[in-house]
C-alpha cells in the first residue's frame, strides 16, 4: 500500500470542474512533483490532500488511514505557501515554536528543535528578526523550517519559489531537495516551471485539465511522452500530425499518432550528410534565439515550421534566411497520443 | 530651483498661518484678561481655574468619552467579526457586507438622527431609550471608516494566507485571527478607531437632537453656553483641544514603541 492515496478525487468550484477522478500513489520518503499549466488542478488537489479544500468525491488515504474528511489541523501535515505566510508579529524563533507550542513541548526541547531547524536552512543568526526585515529567500526558508520543525508526516510545497528571482531559485531548489533527502519526508510540490520540476523531483505527476496527463520519472516523461500535450508542455517538442511529418520528411511514413521530435535531436549543417536510420531534409533558417548555453533555431520545412537547438558556438552560426540541411534519427520521432487514456 | 524651493516655503507657511490663526487667537484670548483692542490685554489663569472647577463642563468630558468609546468599542469587534467570517467562509459576499458598511456615509448624520428618534421615541422598547439610540447611531455614523480602516489592514496583512499556515501547524482558524492577525493589523485598527473616537468626541449635533436634555457631552456644553462667557467658553475649547492631542499622542507613541521593539 501507498503512503499517500488518491482515489478518483473529484472536486469542482461551480460549474468549473477542477479535478476530474485522480487516482495517485505516492511512496515513503518520495518527492512527488505536480506539474501543469495554470488553472489545471495541481494546487487544489495538493489543498485536498492539506485537508484546506473539501473533497466531493473519492477518498484520500495517509499512512494507510482515512483522512478525507480529517480536519486540517490534526493531518500532521506541513505545508509551506507560495506566499510565504509567516506571522509578521512573531520573531522567526517565535514563528518556529508557534507549532510547536500546541504540541505542549518543554521549553527547553522546543528551542533545541527550533535552533536545530534554523541550522538546517542556514538561518540561525537570523532567530530573533522580524519576517519584514528579511529577504524574500529567507522568508521562504523560515516558511520551511516552520513546516519541518513539527516532524510532519508529509510536506506540501505549493510553488513555493515563485516569488524569487532566479539565481537564488536555483539555489534553493538544491537546498530544499538536500534537506528532503536527509529527514526522508514525503514531499509533494506544485510547479508550473519543467525545469524545476526536472531538478527536484523522483517523480513527475503531469496534470492537465484536472487530469493526470502522465505520471513517471523526470527521464521517462522527458525521453518518452505519452500524449501530445505531455510533449508541448516537457521539453518544448515539435508535435505534428502524421500527413505534417510526411511533409515534413518528404516520404510517406503511414503513421497513425500524431509525431514528436525534441529540438535537440535534429541536427544542422551546410551539407546534407547522408546518414544511416535518419531523416534528411532542407529547410531554411527563419529565425534564431539564443537562450542561455542553447541557440534555438526556427527552421521552415516544406511550409512546415520546427524548432532545432544547437549549442551556442559562435562557429556555427547560422545566418537567418540561409538554407540548411536537417538529419533526425528514426528512433527519435516519437510517436504520442491525442488525450491522456 | 531655488526661488522654486522658496515659493513652496511660503506657500506651506500660508497654509499653516491660515489653519492655525483660529486654535492660536482662541488660545490667546483663553490667558487674556481683555481683549477689546487689537492686542489683548494682560495675562490671567482664571477662566481655565473656573472651566477646571466646573463639575458640569467635567462630567461633560466623560460623558463626551464615554459616548465615543463605546460606539468605537461596538463597531470594531462588530466590523473584526465579521470580515472574519466573511474572509474565512463567506468570501463572495464580500461585496454585501462592504454595500451595507458604507451606505451609512450616504446619509447625513442629523437626518439619520432625526429619523431616528422619529421611529423609536415613542415606542416601549429599550431603543427608545436616549443614550442607547445615540450610541447605536454613533456605532451607525462610524461603520464607513472602521470597516474600510480594518479591510484595507486584513487584506494588506494576507490575512487567508495567515489563518491557513497556522491552522497547518494545528492552530483553529478563530485563535489564529485574534492571536496573529488582530495584534499584526493593532496599528491600522488604531488609526481608524482614533478618528472615529476624535469625530463622535467632537460631535454636538446629533446629541443635540437625541440626548442633549438627559446626557450632556462637554461638545453640547459649549454649544448649549456658546452665548455665555466667551473667555470661559476659550479655555474650555483649548482643554478639549489638549485632550484630543493627548490621546492622539498616546496612541501612536503606543504603536511607535511597538514597533521600534520590533525593530530591534
Amino acid at each position: 500500500m501507498a503512503y499517500i492515496e488518491f482515489k478518483n478525487i473529484n472536486k469542482s468550484f461551480g460549474s468549473n470542474h477542477v479535478l476530474k477522478g485522480i487516482d495517485l500513489n505516492v511512496e515513503k520518503g518520495e518527492l512527488l512533483t505536480l506539474l501543469g499549466p495554470s488553472g489545471c488542478g495541481k494546487s487544489t488537489l495538493l489543498r485536498c490532500l492539506a485537508g484546506l479544500e473539501e473533497v466531493q468525491e473519492g477518498s484520500i488515504y495517509l499512512d494507510g488511514k482515512d483522512i478525507t474528511h480529517t480536519d486540517a489541523r490534526l493531518r500532521q501535515i506541513g505545508m509551506v505557501f507560495q506566499q510565504y505566510s509567516l506571522f509578521p508579529n512573531m520573531t522567526v524563533a517565535q514563528n518556529l515554536a508557534f507549532g510547536l507550542k500546541i504540541k505542549k513541548m518543554a521549553k527547553e526541547e522546543m528551542k533545541k528543535e527550533v535552533s536545530a531547524a534554523l541550522k538546517m536552512v542556514g538561518l540561525e543568526e537570523k532567530a530573533n528578526a522580524y519576517p519584514g526585515q528579511l529577504s524574500g529567500g529567507q522568508q521562504q526558508r523560515v516558511a520551511l523550517a516552520r513546516a519541518i520543525v513539527t516532524k510532519p508526516k508529509v510536506l506540501l510545497l505549493d510553488e513555493p519559489l515563485s516569488a524569487i528571482d532566479a539565481k537564488l531559485r536555483k539555489n534553493l531548489q538544491i537546498e530544499i531537495r538536500k534537506i528532503q533527502k536527509e529527514l526522508n519526508i514525503t514531499t509533494i510540490f506544485v510547479t508550473h516551471d519543467q525545469d524545476e520540476a526536472m531538478v527536484m523531483s523522483d517523480r513527475i505527476c503531469l496534470l492537465n485539465e484536472g487530469r493526470i496527463e502522465q505520471l513517471g520519472t523526470p527521464v521517462s516523461i522527458y525521453t518518452e511522452p505519452k500524449t501530445k500535450f505531455a510533449a508541448g508542455f516537457i521539453g518544448h517538442y515539435n508535435v505534428m500530425k502524421p500527413e505534417e511529418f510526411d511533409k515534413l520528411i518528404g516520404e510517406k511514413c503511414n503513421r497513425t499518432h500524431a509525431v514528436a521530435i525534441r529540438p535537440e535531436t535534429i541536427a544542422i549543417s551546410k551539407e546534407k550528410k547522408n546518414l544511416e536510420n535518419c531523416y534528411e531534409f532542407k529547410g531554411k533558417v527563419v529565425e534564431s534565439l539564443p537562450r542561455g548555453n542553447v541557440l534555438r533555431y526556427t527552421i521552415d520545412v516544406n511550409g512546415i515550421e520546427i524548432s532545432a537547438d544547437t549549442l551556442f558556438r559562435s562557429f556555427s552560426i547560422f545566418e537567418d534566411q540561409s538554407e540548411v540541411w536537417l538529419s533526425l534519427e528514426k528512433r527519435n520521432c516519437l510517436d504520442v497520443e491525442e488525450t491522456a487514456v | 530651483m531655488k526661488e522654486h524651493k522658496v515659493l513652496k516655503t511660503i506657500w506651506k507657511v500660508c497654509v499653516a498661518v491660515f489653519l492655525l490663526m483660529p486654535l492660536v487667537v482662541t488660545l490667546i484670548y483663553s490667558f487674556s484678561e481683555r481683549w477689546i483692542n487689537i492686542i489683548p490685554e494682560g495675562f490671567t489663569l482664571e477662566y481655565y481655574v473656573k472651566t477646571l472647577t466646573n463639575t458640569t463642563f467635567l462630567m461633560g468630558i466623560v460623558r463626551g468619552m464615554v459616548t465615543a468609546l463605546i460606539p468605537v468599542l461596538i463597531t470594531n469587534i462588530s466590523v473584526l467579526l465579521a470580515l472574519y467570517v466573511v474572509i474565512v467562509y463567506l468570501q463572495n459576499m464580500e461585496k454585501v457586507v462592504q454595500l451595507f458598511c458604507l451606505i451609512p456615509s450616504t446619509i447625513n448624520g442629523i437626518i439619520v438622527a432625526t429619523s431616528v428618534l422619529g421611529t423609536y421615541a415613542g415606542s416601549d422598547t429599550v431603543f427608545s431609550n436616549r443614550i442607547f439610540m445615540l450610541v447605536m447611531i454613533y456605532c451607525v455614523f462610524i461603520m464607513p471608516v472602521t470597516y474600510q480602516g480594518i479591510r484595507n489592514s486584513l487584506y494588506a496583512v494576507n490575512t487567508a494566507g495567515i489563518l491557513e499556515a497556522a491552522e497547518m501547524l494545528g492552530y483553529r482558524k478563530f485563535h489564529s485571527y485574534v492571536t496573529i492577525v488582530i495584534p499584526t493589523i493593532l496599528p491600522g485598527l488604531c488609526n481608524s478607531a482614533l478618528m472615529s473616537f476624535a469625530g463622535l468626541f467632537g460631535d454636538f449635533a446629533i446629541i443635540k437632537i437625541i440626548a442633549a436634555s438627559q446626557w450632556e457631552t462637554a461638545q453640547a456644553y459649549l454649544y448649549r453656553n456658546r452665548s455665555t462667557d466667551a473667555q470661559e467658553l476659550s479655555a474650555a475649547v483649548v482643554i478639549l483641544l489638549l485632550i484630543t492631542l493627548v490621546i492622539n499622542y498616546a496612541v501612536h507613541k503606543s504603536q511607535n514603541d511597538k514597533k521600534g521593539v520590533r525593530a530591534e
